[in-house]
């Protein structure tokens, strides 16, 4: 049943990282790395109810993580969204076009 | 072991300091500078304060919680060097922030600031390895916004695309932190460290994808060579006191979370039973020179330094993988020395940009006959990279030569050989220039602040102190290197 989880939650994982790096959005990319931390903490909550040490400490440790990284997510929109004022789009590669036009 | 409560405090003081000056850095009239200058040197001295103590006992412990926070030898000096290079930093920050950033957000810059500190606190001295990587995703919000501070295009993308590979770096992070609790079921250090060896018999898979995907994490966040292309563009957008945190700090702290990883949680024994030391030795070798190569083709000054610290990150790995406590004592002296040479350096750099309006190699040409100060700070900085004695980078390549020597191994003797004479090549035209030709034409935009010349001969005193004193430095970490080193407090 475990080995289960596990298989789940590392297609989840793998797909958070298809998402960075196939979509050109930066709001996307955005949305993949969330997908990928978030995997990643389902694991660690999954490990500890896998191993019977229940999930009391997983989760505690799981919601500080979450805090920690909602606030890096927030920090990196704000940054796409100010981005987007200055060049009409949030794609990278069309960022880093325009960034080269202007100089 | 002793329990005490300076350690907590640590981390608190700079962390209650940046709150204030979020919130209080507002209003008219309030000493924001002098505040968060004071904040810096109040950690500083409580960082002297530990590594007397440790001096006597060997080490301090405080229990938080379930969270054991612990410092010995090798943590204080860590302490020591992060809060001085703070100190440097807000001195460096007084006069000339105001011309860097808009006015509106230098009170969150300086909070930023203290708060970063307060992390980079927390992860030295945490004994849990997921309290350290929280601590870690602290320092990433506050760089982000510290390069981001600029605000202009170059640097909100900078910002953006280092945020984007440290999010990708803690995502692995955390999924290797979750192997590891899968066979282990803890994050405490001393605990991991009985566990481990027993438990890659029972959950071998979860064990070596855990250890693999932490090694990989922090090798993106670290910028180790072939994943380090965020650290010139962050860099080379960022004001001045932004990239010396990024340059001189948020490498190194990710590096001091691998190197606790490696010899409390791995330990030798376990290491060599492991396949990673070849390849961090092929990644290092692969930093040194490519760094070193980047770095010559560069014509921007910010880019260039930025380059020579991916080149200075591949030595610090160099040592990882050589693993023995000759070259790990070699490692951690680096990222000392590095911290305060390439501090300096970028200081020195962004000095003159502000002076002269230059930022471009080329025009660095008669600027040290014009303002001497700076340039020669930029040049003890640069024979220091290059390593000669009796600066501090001559005694950091001289432990890890001896230590590759100890492997038998001199092939890596030659490289350091060859990327110091790779350093020269790019670092001594620059200064070269800027002494003996001479440019009727440079302008002075404005006066260079007493802050920012005391910082900058602070930094060239320490990386000459460091240098003469190698020795005794050294000699003071050496025995808890060697205790975590043989394992578990033998």
């Amino acid at each position: 049943m475990s080995n289960l989880f596990y298989t789940f939650i590392t297609i989840l994982f793998l797909i958070g990282f298809w998402i960075v790096l196939s979509q050109p959005s930066l709001v996307r990319k955005i949305a993949g790395l969330g997908v990928m931390q978030g995997s990643s903490l389902l694991m660690l909550l999954a490990a500890s109810f896998a191993k019977g040490h229940g999930v009391a400490y997983p989760v505690t440790l799981a919601l500080t993580a979450i805090i920690a990284t909602g606030a890096v997510i927030a920090l990196a929109l704000v940054l796409v969204q100010q981005l987007k004022g200055f060049y009409g789009t949030s794609e990278l590669d069309e960022i880093q076009r325009l960034r080269r036009m202007d100089q | 072991m002793t329990t005490s409560l300076i350690l907590p405090a640590v981390i608190l003081l700079p962390f209650v300091g940046g709150l204030a000056a979020f919130f209080m850095g507002r209003r008219e009239g309030w000493p924001l500078g002098t505040f968060s200058l004071g904040i810096t040197a109040g950690a500083f001295v409580l960082a002297i304060r530990v590594a007397g103590l440790v001096t006597r006992t060997d080490a301090l412990m405080y229990q938080v919680g379930s969270i054991p926070l612990s410092a010995d030898r090798m943590t204080a000096l860590l302490l020591l060097v992060f809060s001085g290079l703070f100190v440097v930093i807000m001195l460096f920050a007084q006069g000339l922030i105001d011309h860097e950033i808009r006015s509106k957000v230098v009170p969150h810059y300086y909070g930023v600031c203290l708060i970063l500190l307060a992390a980079l606190m927390g992860v030295t001295l945490s004994q849990d390895l997921f309290t350290m990587y929280l601590f870690l995703e602290v320092v990433a919000v506050c760089a982000g916004a510290l390069v981001a501070a600029k605000g202009d295009k170059p640097a909100l993308e900078a910002a953006l695309r280092y945020l984007l590979m440290s999010m990708l770096g803690s995502a692995m992070l955390i999924m290797g932190l979750a192997g590891l609790y899968m066979s282990t079921g803890s994050f405490n250090l001393a605990v991991l460290a009985q566990t481990l060896p027993q438990a890659v018999s029972g959950h071998s898979l979860a064990t070596m994808a855990g250890i693999a995907l932490v090694f990989v994490g922090i090798a993106v966040k670290a910028a180790l060579f072939p994943l380090h292309s965020w650290l010139p563009h962050a860099h080379g957008s960022a004001a001045t006191p932004s990239s010396v945190v990024i340059s001189a700090l948020l490498v190194k702290v990710n590096i001091v979370f691998l190197f606790k990883f490696m010899i409390q949680v791995l330990q030798a024994g376990f290491i060599h039973q492991l396949p990673l030391r070849p390849i961090l030795l092929a990644l290092s070798v692969g930093a040194i020179l490519g760094g070193s190569l980047m770095a010559l083709k560069q014509t921007d000054i910010k880019r260039m330094l930025a380059y020579s610290t991916v080149a200075q990150v591949g030595y610090i790995f160099l040592g990882l993988g050589i693993m023995n406590e000759t070259a790990l004592l070699g490692t951690l002296y680096h990222v000392l020395n590095h911290a305060v040479v390439k501090g300096m350096l970028v200081l020195a750099a962004g000095s003159i940009m502000k002076l002269t309006g230059r930022r471009r190699i080329a025009d660095f040409a008669g600027v040290g006959r014009r303002f001497p100060l700076p340039m020669v700070a930029f040049t003890v900085g640069a024979l220091s990279m290059v390593g000669v004695p009796p600066l501090s980078g001559f005694a950091s390549k001289w432990y890890l030569g001896i230590g590759a020597l100890e492997e038998g191994q001199p092939v890596f003797l030659a490289v350091l050989l060859v990327s110091s004479v790779l350093n020269a090549l790019y670092y001594l035209p620059v200064v070269v220039a800027a002494f003996f030709r001479s440019d009727e034409n440079i302008e002075q935009h404005m006066e260079l602040p007493l802050g920012a010349k005391v910082s900058m001969v602070a930094l060239a005193a320490a990386c000459l102190l460091l240098g003469l004193f190698s020795h005794a430095a050294v000699g003071y970490i050496q025995p808890a290197v060697h205790r975590l080193f043989l394992g578990g407090g033998a």
